[in-house]
């Protein structure tokens, strides 16, 4: 999920909350990934996994509809519309697929979404986080907009596989249907909303992944300009660490990234060649 | 004085207008700068004094602009162009025929052996006659009643307009006229008092358009304060602003109570939530026009809304 999040000047209970919320969310996820961890070192096989961490996966996936009410009431400056649908993807395959299709639980899908989930929310949160408190550890925003090259594509095919795994029983059970007659003169077949459901995936996976590639581009662009390799100048660190760092998380989380990437890595070049020249005359 | 034409989006210069006198309307500068650009017909165009400030209006003159020596006005192309009174016969022809197809069962709509069988619930037929009824008579206002005041909108509202009405359409008479289709669970009372508050809405919905006739004398871009006229329906103008918003919905409401039918008070309360938004916003300009505007009117809904 690439929910942009900047806090604005805010009030001190709004940040409190945050804080407290995503500091909760990384440590229900760090329990996940060790309740993961614990289970494959006992058991050697994914077998058993679902069971062994639902109750917390399904209490911190749920939680994540909090990020819709910060959204929404403006304490969080993302996208209320682009934040609903990645939380209710998320929340709809758990709570609608995964969750009351017992016949899914032990096949291959699970595992892959788990691992890629976790991974993706533990870092998401931390990072999060680090920025509510004002800092962001450079390794953090490295893993960040490096690992989702490899955990999104797992996760979409575990979700993918989940679905497609959950579709015989759903037919058979007739779960979550209505069918004609009734008193509503309404139908509904799940089993159909959930094919309905695939194509979706077609469209709009290459797209966020792309967008995470244009926005990593756009970072590593601005991070190797400003940072030319025989430079290990102790006041250029001290400058990257004080203002490029701060520039690039704004700029990372904007929604208008672009403007602010050029303007913030015009701003660095100039700066940075003031000072260069400084540090060479001095 | 010098008029310098740039893209609202770019900022990049189009054109310059030269010895344009200060009280020239826009509209008459979207005359002249069509004659720069044939293709860009005044419809399509739309003038701001600043990149992202409001889109002026076509009766301000330049000299009410303030715009400096060197005067700059943003051009932003509004799209191609459609009369509304061509979107309107294509947002209610179609759901016209759609429902149509479904009443008489084309094949491979149901079962094939339902193929132009006709339904023994008598209801059924009623709701063709209703639904149909509904449309002929808003594409004979569109044709005899209506007076529009802005002549154009964007095509491409035309398309989202189309798959609203239509797809509406078609969701609701695949289930009215399914072989499996359920009658009103309090019979021909349910179905009568339906029909009744139908009957009623579509017959106060049709004297408020033709009170917005009288009011707006053709040629005229006259404004008043819409108030009750002798015929009784519009004494709803006492209590709501747009009460040819509030019969569509009674119509819908009506509708869906006599065929007990799911996608029909969707559809009614998805109409409500978007006319609402209208009528929220031309209340709003009913106030700012007029000091003297009713308090106690609300927009769409008497004393609650």
């Amino acid at each position: 999920m690439t929910a942009p999040q900047t806090t604005r000047k805010q009030s001190p209970i709004a940040q409190a909350w945050l804080i407290m919320y995503n500091v909760a969310m990384t440590a229900g996820w760090l329990v996940i990934g060790l309740g993961i961890v614990n289970h494959f070192y006992k058991h050697r096989t994914h077998k058993g996994l679902y069971r062994q961490v639902e109750k917390q996966l399904l209490f911190f996936q749920t939680a994540a509809i909090f990020e819709i009410i910060h959204a929404a009431t403006g304490i969080v400056r993302s996208n209320v519309m682009l934040t609903t649908m990645q939380v209710f993807s998320r929340v709809g395959i758990v709570w609608g697929v995964i969750q009351p299709v017992a016949q899914v639980h032990n096949t291959e899908g699970i595992p892959m979404l788990m691992v890629a989930w976790t991974i993706t929310e533990i870092i998401r949160y931390l990072y999060y986080t680090f920025m509510l408190l004002g800092t962001t550890p450079y390794i953090v925003v490295w893993l960040r907009y490096s690992l989702f090259t490899v955990l999104y594509p797992l996760g979409v095919s575990g979700e993918l596989l989940s679905i497609y795994n959950s579709l015989k029983p759903v037919r058979d059970s007739q779960m979550y249907s209505l069918f004609l007659p009734n008193q509503l003169n309404f139908s509904i077949d799940y089993h159909i909303v959930l094919i309905g459901t695939i194509p979706f995936y077609f469209i709009f996976f290459p797209q966020l992944y792309f967008h995470m590639f244009a926005q990593r581009k756009k970072l590593w662009d601005l991070d190797l300009r400003l940072l030319p390799r025989k430079q290990t100048d102790s006041s250029i660190l001290d400058y990257l660490i004080h203002v490029v760092q701060p520039i690039r998380n704004n700029c990372m989380q904007c929604e208008k990234m672009k403007q602010c990437c050029v303007y913030g890595f015009y701003s660095s070049i100039v700066f940075l060649r003031k000072k260069m020249k400084y540090d060479i005359l001095d | 004085m010098e008029l310098q034409i740039l893209d609202s989006k770019t900022k990049q210069k189009l054109c310059t207008l030269e010895r344009i006198s200060s009280n020239t309307t826009i509209d008459s500068i979207k005359e002249i700068y069509q004659r720069k650009f044939p293709n860009y017909y005044p419809e399509r165009q739309s003038f701001k004094s600043s990149p992202k400030g409001k889109l002026l209006k076509g009766s301000e003159t330049l000299s009410e602009l303030n715009l400096g020596a060197e005067g700059v006005l943003y051009f932003k192309d509004l799209g191609p162009q459609v009369g509304w009174s061509t979107v309107f016969y294509c947002e209610y022809t179609g759901p016209l025929f759609v429902y149509l197809l479904f009443y008489f069962r084309l094949p491979y709509i149901y079962d094939s052996k339902f193929a132009f069988t006709s339904s023994p619930d008598d209801v059924v037929h009623l709701a063709a006659i209703c639904h149909s009824f509904h449309y002929m008579k808003r594409v004979l206002e569109t044709k005899f009643v209506h007076r529009f005041s802005h002549g154009t909108m964007p095509i491409k509202n035309l398309f989202r307009n189309c798959s609203y009405y239509w797809s509406f359409a078609a969701w609701m008479a695949y289930y009215i006229n399914h072989p499996l289709y359920t009658p009103a669970t309090f019979g021909t009372m349910q179905i009568c008092s339906g029909l009744a508050v139908f009957v009623l809405c579509e017959l106060g919905n049709l004297s408020i358009h033709l009170a917005f006739r009288s009011l707006r004398p053709s040629g005229s871009k006259q404004r008043k304060i819409p108030t009750a006229t002798g015929n009784p329906f519009t004494l709803l103008f006492n209590f709501v602003s747009c009460p040819n918003y509030t019969y569509e919905f009674g119509s819908w409401v009506g509708f869906a109570v006599m065929t007990q039918t799911l996608p029909v008070f969707i559809f009614a309360f998805v109409g409500f939530g978007q006319m609402a938004i209208w009528a929220l916003a031309k209340h709003r300009n009913y106030k700012k026009e007029f000091s003297n505007y009713p308090r106690s009117r609300k927009a769409i809904l008497p004393i609650v809304l």
